[in-house]
Order: structure tokens, then C-alpha cells, then sequence
């Protein structure tokens, strides 16, 4: 699929039709039709299967220690993720499931401001859409 | 993984039968040289499943009675192997410059993915009752992950752009009242759940918001899953968070969260 497409639900779309012409100029639109979300049960064999290497465990390490808003808050503005390996990005999005990076592309589109924000929004409806397929796949 | 003592360790059903995370850790705890691929496919028979059986029999002896249910993990815990493989084989194949895009993105909305985070990091967390510790951003994933209210995903995200998402999706009616056209989805035996502007279709049925609000009221009482099926999927297909939450109020549940979902997502299939 071309770098300039975003596969998009029919709720993502209506709030990506609100961005500016300007914005939305070069960027193409495709309908994301799989739709194979994960069970709660599957959710939770992923997560007992989850093997993050040393640098991620490190990330969700200082996650465990939150317990309330305050200690999130201050814990996603410690969050580093550039020194992830692909693979462990790969093993956090299998583990979180298309839900939730549903949640995160809605919420990215609804802030997105420039070519930028839609490039990876981009990449992340490919990764969802990756993840559908796999999720059809046996 | 978590080294917080109080928080929850052990997934149910890790006692009775350890998931691999891998194709050694599997044949290691098979107790088998055969491959996912070769268990998957006995998997598909009823011969082929005594067999595995009497592979975790043969294995872990002091099963007894929870070899049916250990045979349900590895079949799983099977399917989730192979899914794994084909997801991450996928995923490398991603574009550098794709990925770090992905970060920024993802950074650019770092309490909702520290959230997220937390579901993993907790060990399991999501299902283990913790989450509510979080206050509204807990409550909001834990509707997430038992798929009850797919506004969590767009109410989640919607809370960093506060009334935004509700706004635009409200002023988008058309396009959302056609995109519920478009939606029908199969709920409970072959019930068609479709939401439209102002109705909502139940198979044959088509009923105002009023009514349908006061029929969801019976239906919480009598068929508390039948009603957390209709909602889920409703608001996950739909996802107009307005009609959505207008039904909720009429429901008399100020929002998704005060709905009990215990016992209903084991139902979730």
C-alpha cells in the first residue's frame, strides 16, 4: 500500500473529512474492511506470551510502579520508545491488539496538524490492518 | 514484566497450563517434537485433539481433571503462536522511517499510550480489577479491552481533544447514520443490530431511542449479556459517541463504566 494512505474505519473517516483541505491535500483514503478483533481471551494468551527484550522490559517496568493519574501522567512524559528493535514494536502492538491502536488512531486523528502526524497515522492503520489480517489468518 | 507485588501476577488459567511464548518453549512444554503447524492441524479433529490430550497428559501427569481445559490453552495458545509469526513477520518488513513515525505519533498522545502500557506491564491488569486504580483513564481502558464500549477507544483517545470527537462525530451524523447503514452487525444467534439517526433496528424491529431505551432497561434485568451485546456492538461499529451515550443516559447508566461487567465478558466470544 502507498506511504500516503491511511486505511481508515468509517468513524475515523468522518473525523479525518474535518481536517483542513489544505491538510488532507495528497493524502488518500482507503476503507479498512477487516474487522477481526480480538476476544478478552485472546488478549490475555497474548499478554501471557508477551517476551519483551531488556529495553522494553525496562519501559513497562516503570509502568508497573503507577498507581494512580498522577504517577501515569508523569510516567508517559518519561516514556522513550526510539530505542525499541522493530520486533519489540512488533511484540507490544500484537500484545495490545487492533482495539487499542484503534484508540490511538482516533485519538492521533483528531489532533493531527501536519503531513507529519499523518504519516504515522498512516503507518499505524497499516500496522492495524497487518494485525487484522494476521488475526484471520488460522 | 511486572515486579510490583501488588499487582496482579498469574492469568488465570497459567496454573493449569503455561502458554509459550515461543515455537521451543512449546514443543518444550508438549513435551513433543512436532511442529505448531502439525499440532494446529491435529487441532482441527477430534482424533487429532485425544491426541494432543494424551500429549499434556503424558507431560503433566498431575493434571487430572483440567486436561480438557489445558487442551483449550494449547489450542490457543497454538492459534496465537502462528498469528504471532505472521504479525511480526509483517511488522519488520515496515519501513525505518515508517516506524519512527509511528513513535511520534504515538508520543504525541502519551497518557493514552502509557494507559495502554500499563494493561501490559500490570500483567493483565485489564482483567484483573486494577485498572479502576487509574481513575477515569483505568475505567476507560478496561471497557477497551472487554470490548464494551468502543467509545473507550474513541472516548480514550477523545478525552486529550476533550468534546472534539463527540462535536465532530455529531456534526458528521450523516455520514455517521450512513455508515450504520452500512454496519449491520450480527449480534446474539442471528439478531441484525443496526443503529440509525434515530432508531434503532433489532432484526426485524425498529424502534425510537425511547423505546428502545426502556426495552434495554427490561433487557438489563432479564439478559444483562444480550444488552452489553447490543451496546458492544453498537457503539465498536458504529461508533457515534453522541447516540451512544444518549442510549446510555436513557439506560440510566451515567456512562459505560458504571455498567457491571462481571460475568459478561467470560460471555464474550
Amino acid at each position: 500500500m502507498s506511504a500516503n494512505t491511511l486505511k481508515l474505519r468509517p468513524n475515523e473517516k468522518v473525523i479525518f473529512d474535518k481536517l483542513s483541505d489544505e491538510l488532507k491535500d495528497g493524502w488518500q483514503i482507503a476503507d479498512e474492511t477487516l474487522e477481526a478483533e480480538e476476544t478478552i481471551e485472546e488478549l490475555k494468551m497474548r499478554h501471557d506470551m508477551f517476551r519483551g527484550s531488556e529495553t522494553c522490559t525496562k519501559i513497562l517496568d516503570a509502568m508497573s510502579g503507577v498507581k494512580d493519574e498522577e504517577a501515569l501522567k508523569k510516567a508517559a512524559s518519561e516514556m522513550d520508545f526510539s530505542s525499541l528493535a522493530q520486533e519489540d514494536a512488533a511484540e507490544l502492538f500484537f500484545t495490545l491488539g487492533t482495539a487499542a491502536i484503534s484508540a490511538i488512531i482516533f485519538g492521533a486523528l483528531e489532533d493531527a496538524d501536519s503531513d507529519d502526524d499523518l504519516e504515522g497515522i498512516a503507518s499505524l492503520t497499516e500496522i492495524r490492518h497487518m494485525l487484522f489480517e494476521s488475526n484471520s489468518s488460522t | 514484566m511486572s515486579t510490583a507485588t501488588d499487582l496482579p501476577a498469574q492469568a488465570p488459567g497459567e496454573e493449569i497450563f503455561p502458554a509459550s511464548r515461543n515455537r521451543n518453549e512449546f514443543s518444550e512444554n508438549l513435551g513433543t517434537e512436532m511442529t505448531l503447524e502439525q499440532i494446529a492441524e491435529k487441532l482441527k479433529t477430534q482424533e487429532g485433539k485425544m491426541e494432543v490430550l494424551q500429549m499434556i497428559k503424558d507431560v503433566n501427569p498431575e493434571l487430572n481433571g483440567n486436561v480438557e481445559k489445558a487442551g483449550d490453552i494449547v489450542k490457543l495458545n497454538t492459534e496465537q503462536l502462528l498469528m504471532k509469526e505472521s504479525f511480526i513477520k509483517k511488522m519488520l518488513k515496515l519501513p525505518g522511517r515508517a516506524m519512527d513515525k509511528t513513535w511520534e505519533t504515538v508520543k504525541k498522545h502519551p497518557v493514552l499510550t502509557a494507559v495502554l502500557l500499563v494493561a501490559i506491564a500490570a500483567a493483565g491488569a485489564y482483567y484483573m480489577g486494577y485498572l479502576p486504580q487509574l481513575g477515569t483513564w483505568g475505567l476507560k481502558l478496561k471497557s477497551l479491552f472487554t470490548g464494551a464500549a468502543g467509545s473507550a477507544a474513541a472516548e480514550g483517545a477523545g478525552e486529550v481533544a476533550a468534546e472534539g470527537a463527540a462535536e465532530a462525530v455529531a456534526e458528521g451524523a450523516g455520514a455517521a447514520a450512513e455508515a450504520a447503514s452500512e454496519f449491520a452487525v450480527e449480534g446474539i444467534d442471528s439478531l441484525k443490530i443496526v443503529l440509525d439517526e434515530n432508531a434503532v433496528r433489532i432484526g426485524e424491529k425498529v424502534m425510537d431511542l425511547e423505546t428502545f431505551a426502556s426495552e434495554a432497561v427490561k433487557m438489563k434485568e432479564a439478559n444483562p449479556d444480550l444488552l452489553f451485546d447490543v451496546l458492544r456492538s453498537a457503539d465498536t461499529r458504529v461508533t457515534d459517541e453522541f447516540m451512544f451515550g444518549d442510549i446510555m443516559e436513557k439506560i440510566g447508566m451515567e456512562n459505560v463504566r458504571d455498567f457491571d461487567f462481571s460475568g459478561i465478558a467470560e460471555n464474550i466470544k
